[in-house]
């Protein structure tokens, strides 16, 4: 060891770029002969490339506000978009029953309701004297027209059955039984898949833009125009393009710094981007 | 015979009445203006690409015409536009306190003041009008030409579809147009604009500026801060930025695909940022600029015709390159980001240096 020699004070702090530039050009110069405080710089590099891996998540977990928000919102739609009808039935229910009033009413209505179902179905008793019947099945309960073609079993009140019924048999309407199937909508899933080769941060980068492009991709050929959409497109490609680049740098050198401070800001880019044709929407239905 | 003649006489005489009043009628309806409101075409709108990007087209059912109405104002009166559907509109400052609003083959209007201070209007909105629909709400205004006079101390809020707008010598203005060009000059207060693939313009103007484009280019200068620490901020996506003559201190520059010009002071205590994803960073400074040059460039070249003082720190290897460095006596930060562009740092010509 030389006799000015670096301490490991001076070459933390070096790494922390806690000194002037004058010191660092000094530092610089003094490694680039000196053996010894080139492996200690080498040393302490290693362990604070190990101290800052193991923090990096813990540091990364400060997204900005405003998409975290984005992405609670996105996920409470996409979850009430796959709520089953009975669940969300029994949620408008259940805030129902809260109040005894309410409850008290809508028992009154389900009773009300019972009795006059009860009452309307009944075979109503008639007292003139027997008639033979004029009408036929198609005539005194027309099948509603969103039902599927009618089957022996719905097929009502026909002149066989009056007749067979004897004197006080009328033909009878009855409701069809039909129930479509219930059609659930398709829900769009984000084609997001946590990945263990993103670096630490860049998943949520990841996660928001697959929410956003679920969303815009959609809507960009009919909010932009035609010279909008070569725009957009050429900067969406150029923002692939540099973060692809950037990803392979990373890739062969993982502590370049600069390199993943100019990722994430290329995802930001790619993020505003987005956003742009959803302002656009936004403003137009504002004019509107 | 004698009363034949008077017959024919009295007959005579009656045209003659008639007839001369008829012409007399005639005379006065020549003499007269032709009103204001006669229908005449509204002439074909411009072709717009893409087949969805067109906006909804303005509400037309009511009819064109030629419109003017004036209204007394406070001298700081706050003037909304809700909505101008298409056409070109020009908002000039005059030192009188009333607002005059000419619409020519165009849309009806109405003035309706939401709030009044000695009698004359303080905030007021200025909405279509439908005469089939009186009681609508949210009518937008549409004209060949729209020309507003306003007091010099007006605040202006003015939303757009297709709109051409250009706003001299008012306070403040806040625009934002889905599609069209937004110039604005003289402001004392600063703006805020908005112009969804349309240029901005920004001139002869101080205050805080902040001006969005996403696919147009913006050019300011000549432009100045009203108080210290009013902030300029340009963005836009697809579309160059080029500043000349910029007095603001905090200044914060971003495009994806422009690429940026700077030509101007870096003034001491300022920090100024300019980002560009894929296109290159030119600035020409002064000869005798002191200041610390923040750079970082992935796949691009950096040249410089000054002397850097710190040689870059070479912390990373591969590619990405970033480096701070000392012009002059250093002091105000210059950060100069581009991934894919090249960022040139040119002195000004001796005789041109600001």
């Amino acid at each position: 060891m030389e006799r000015n020699c670096l301490d490991i004070g001076a070459v933390q702090a070096f790494l922390d770029c806690e000194v002037s530039h004058e010191e660092s050009s000094r530092i610089s110069a003094h490694i680039a002969t000196c053996d010894a405080c080139a492996l200690m710089l080498a040393e302490a590099e290693e362990e604070s490339a190990l101290v800052f891996s193991a923090l990096e998540r813990e540091m990364d977990t400060l997204v900005p506000t405003q998409r975290l928000w984005n992405r609670i919102n996105d996920s409470i739609a996409v979850e009430k978009a796959n709520m089953p009808w009975w669940e969300k039935a029994w949620a408008y229910l259940r805030i129902g029953l809260i109040s005894p009033s309410l409850t008290m009413a809508a028992s009154l209505l389900i009773v009300v309701s019972v009795f006059v179902i009860v009452m309307v179905n009944r075979a109503p008793a008639p007292d003139v004297a027997y008639t033979p019947p004029t009408h036929t099945a198609q005539t005194t309960s027309p099948a509603p027209l969103n039902v599927t073609p009618p089957s022996p079993s719905l097929t009502t009140g026909s002149a066989d059955v009056a007749a067979t019924d004897g004197l006080r048999s009328l033909p009878k309407a009855q409701t069809a039984s039909y129930r479509p199937e219930p059609r659930r909508p398709e829900v769009v899933q984000a084609s997001y898949r946590p990945s263990s080769e993103y670096i630490p941060g860049e998943d949520s980068y990841v996660a928001t833009i697959s929410t956003l492009q679920v969303s815009v991709d959609p809507k960009k050929d009919e909010l932009l125009s035609a010279s909008e959409r070569v725009a957009y497109e050429r900067d969406m490609a150029v923002v692939n393009n540099s973060i692809n680049r950037l990803k392979k740098e990373i890739k062969r050198n993982p502590r370049n710094a600069t390199a993943k401070q100019i990722l994430y800001s290329s995802y930001q880019n790619k993020i505003d981007l987005l956003n742009s044709v959803a302002q656009k929407e936004e403003l137009i239905a504002n004019i509107d | 015979m004698n009363a034949t003649i008077t017959k024919l006489t009295k007959g005579f005489l009656t045209a003659a009445l008639i007839g001369g009043l008829s012409a007399f009628a005639l005379a006065q309806e020549a003499g007269k203006p032709k009103p204001m409101a006669s229908p005449t075409p509204w002439p074909a709108s411009p072709p717009m690409p893409g087949r969805g990007a067109t906006p909804p087209p303005p509400q037309r059912t009511m009819g064109t015409g030629t419109y003017e109405r004036s209204i007394a104002v406070t001298p700081d009166v706050k003037l909304l536009f809700p909505c101008v559907s298409e056409g070109t509109m020009r908002v000039n400052g005059w030192d009188r306190n009333e607002v005059r609003v000419f619409i020519k083959n165009g849309s009806k209007f109405n003035f309706d003041v939401r709030d009044s201070r000695d009698g004359k209007a303080g905030l007021l909105d200025i909405n279509g009008y439908d005469p089939k629909k009186p009681n609508a709400t949210g009518v937008c205004i549409w004209g060949e030409r729209v020309e507003v006079d306003v007091p010099e101390g007006t605040t202006l809020d003015l939303k757009g579809k297709i709109v051409r707008a250009n706003v001299d010598s008012i306070k403040h203005a806040h625009v934002k147009v889905v599609d069209g060009f937004i110039a604005v000059r003289n402001l004392t207060k600063g703006a805020m604009i908005e112009a969804g693939s349309g240029n901005i313009q920004v001139d002869d103007s101080q205050g805080p500026l902040s001006l969005h484009s996403t696919g147009g280019n913006i050019i300011a200068y000549d432009v100045k801060p009203a108080e210290l620490g009013d902030l300029f901020h340009a963005k836009t996506y697809s579309g160059n930025i080029t500043l000349e003559s910029l007095a603001h201190r905090q200044v914060d520059v971003s495009s994806i695909s422009g690429t940026i010009v700077y030509a101007g002071e870096v003034r001491s205590g300022g920090s100024y940022t300019m980002t560009t994803q894929n296109g290159s960073i030119r600035t020409t400074l002064s000869p005798t600029v002191s200041c610390t040059l923040n750079i970082v460039y992935a796949f691009g070249n950096f040249h410089s015709e000054f002397q850097l003082k710190s040689l870059p720190e070479e912390v990373n290897t591969g590619p990405i390159k970033k480096g701070n460095f000392s012009i002059g006596k250093g002091g105000p930060l210059l950060k100069l980001t581009t991934t894919n562009g090249n960022i040139y740092i040119k002195k000004a010509p001796a005789a041109t240096a600001p």
